[in-house]
């Protein structure tokens, strides 16, 4: 069920939040007041062409060169390929990025990256990895020219603005998994690698959602959730270490594309904790996520669930050529779908004042409000 | 009457060895209660050969089948070693627990090729190179492109991936066979690229000049 809308007003004086997806990987956009900007996470089409960059486009049409942040929440592609093509063209004064991984152990995860990927022999996973390394590259030699500052994130922190002020009405928070989770990371993509460093043959898998970090940003009494991918384990982890008001939101940005995983028990009773606060969703229609049971529950929290593009519902079973016998056993056995072409990028954004009123919302492309059958 | 040698243990562990058997590429024989389903550990012939197999075939259809999946795994290796790497390898990685007890395993597992799947190779319906884009939990979400460009999405037992040494972020090789009235999927995976010493050396340098190695204080504030 949709219902599409769409909303003309152009505010300035509000909190903007804009998240964009095609159904492979997101960015989140903020803007707030004085023309500032800025960016968590990133994914373009193509590393090639950065005008298809959606961020990008999405920037330049605003006539926005400067970010005051950008933020890699987790080293996965579907967040963090064509960010060197913002680190290239946009004037970026802070970079935030995942938490653990020394200079050195960022080397080391890199080599994971590259070998690992040069490996299993997919052009476009070897690509991927090329680009984190060249994302980071540029935030190194920005770094040495003083041009950028950094922050690796570890926990709860103050991230914006810089030096940080209470009184300032745009504020970034930041939250992670404790020490352990992030200690266990590390522990396994240090046994990925023998003694004299070469990547294991069969490595452990590194689960770099385990590291994922999440932001809160406050503007005045409005308060947002952006989720990254932070995952069960880490919100078990997470949840404990504040008060339940922290959580109450207006808007969350849902975790891990609105998989099952995303989430805990009461964490959604928190963040409704104060109103039912606007949930969005980047869907990652590859892994049909949002699952279903994952809409069903935050749809019981939320006042709203707005997705950047269609689901699952959106991919044709696949037809029955050039053999009818093996694409019925493929239906059957693997619930085998051909995906719909490539769509356009979608973009749900929201516009809040600083009293937690959402003023306007906005879909832009194939986004649309999911509306759960009663 | 021939005798082969564990490669993988100790040198004196041996399996008895007596009975020949043709095996064509593609064909398959596995173990497990009730093979083909979930769970079972298969084998699948690389190349066409004539090999003599260990006595443990005979047991196939009256033996009770491994219950432990250390004894899969043990009997697996077992089987590698002894038919000289011949059969694609569908377990990754050895796992050798200790005070393994060849003769037990041999009186518990049962191997052979089913009746059922003999000559599957001639009706091959469709073959596609398959990726494992993730293991979520029991699921694999994998993408298969068939042999004219199309592609299609779906997920599949993880386990059954696994089992035939697939991991995550690897292309395989899989197709749908046709076994009589019934439609089946096989499956066998890519063997990883080698890389060259100089090209890991390579890789080692550019990533030295791109991210440096001084372990500095990652914050600047």
């Amino acid at each position: 069920m949709t219902t599409p809308c769409k909303m003309t007003t152009d505010p300035v004086d509000f909190l903007q939040i804009h998240v964009l997806g095609a159904g492979k990987g997101e960015c989140i956009i903020l803007g707030w007041p004085e023309n500032r900007w800025g960016v968590i996470d990133c994914y373009a089409p193509s590393l090639k062409d950065d005008t298809t960059n959606p961020t990008l486009q999405f920037l330049r049409g605003r006539g926005v060169s400067e970010l005051e942040f950008l933020c890699l929440t987790h080293p996965h592609d579907d967040h963090f390929r064509g960010m060197s093509q913002l680190l290239v063209h946009l004037k970026v004064r802070h970079f935030w990025r995942f938490p653990t991984v020394s200079a050195r152990d960022l080397k080391l995860l890199a080599k994971y990256l590259v070998i690992d990927t040069e490996r299993g022999d997919v052009a476009e996973l070897k690509e991927n990895a090329s680009d984190f390394v060249r994302t980071m590259e540029i935030v190194k030699k920005l770094r040495d020219k003083k041009e950028i500052v950094q922050m690796m994130v570890t926990g709860h922190q103050q991230l914006y603005p810089v030096p940080f002020s209470q009184s300032t009405r745009f504020q970034v928070w930041s939250f992670a998994p404790h020490g352990n989770q992030q200690g266990n990371y590390e522990q396994t993509l240090f046994r990925s690698f023998t003694i004299d460093g070469q990547l294991q043959p069969n490595p452990p898998n590194v689960s770099h959602n385990d590291i994922s970090v999440g932001l809160i940003v406050s503007y005045g009494k409005t308060r947002v959730v952006l989720g990254g991918d932070v995952e069960r384990t880490a919100w078990t982890d997470i949840r404990p270490q504040y008060q339940p008001e922290h959580f109450h939101v207006d808007a969350v940005k849902v975790p891990h594309h609105g998989s099952d995983t995303g989430y805990i028990p009461g964490l959604w009773s928190d963040f409704s904790g104060r109103k039912k606060p606007i949930a969005i969703i980047a869907p990652y229609r590859r892994f049909r996520l949002p699952k279903q049971d994952s809409l069903r529950h935050i749809s019981e929290y939320a006042s709203k669930v707005m997705l950047t593009c269609g689901i699952d519902l959106g991919l044709a079973p696949c037809p029955a050529q050039p053999s009818l016998k093996s694409r019925m056993f493929l239906r059957a056995r693997l619930n085998a779908k051909t995906p719909t072409p490539e769509s356009e990028c979608g973009r749900c954004s929201l516009y809040f004042d600083s009293e937690g009123n959402c003023i306007e919302e906005e879909y832009a492309g194939p986004a649309y409000e999911f509306v759960v059958e009663s | 009457m021939r005798r082969y040698s564990s490669q993988w243990d100790t040198p004196d562990r041996e399996v008895v060895c007596r009975k020949d058997r043709h095996f064509r590429p593609g064909q398959t024989f596995g173990i497990g209660k009730n093979f083909p389903n979930e769970g079972e550990v298969s084998f699948v012939c690389l190349y066409d050969v004539d090999i003599t197999m260990p006595e443990v075939l005979d047991f196939y259809f009256q033996a009770p089948s491994a219950e432990h999946s250390s004894d899969k795994h043990a009997f697996l290796e077992t089987m590698r070693a002894l038919i000289g790497g011949q059969f694609l390898p569908t377990w990754g990685r050895v796992q050798q627990k200790e005070e393994l007890e060849y003769e037990r395993l041999i009186e518990q597992v049962a191997v052979s090729q089913p009746a059922h799947l003999q000559g599957y190779v001639e009706n091959v319906l469709e073959e596609f190179e398959g990726f494992v884009e993730k293991f979520e939990g029991g699921v694999a979400h994998v993408t298969l492109k068939t042999q004219t460009g199309e592609t299609l999405y779906g997920e599949y037992p993880a386990v059954e991936l696994k089992t035939n040494g697939i991991r995550e972020r690897r292309r395989f090789k899989c197709w749908t066979v046709e076994r009589g009235s019934s439609v089946d999927f096989m499956m066998q995976p890519i063997p990883d690229r080698e890389l060259s010493n100089d090209r890991v050396r390579q890789i080692d340098d550019w990533l030295q000049e791109s991210l440096g190695d001084d372990d500095a204080l990652q914050n600047d504030y």
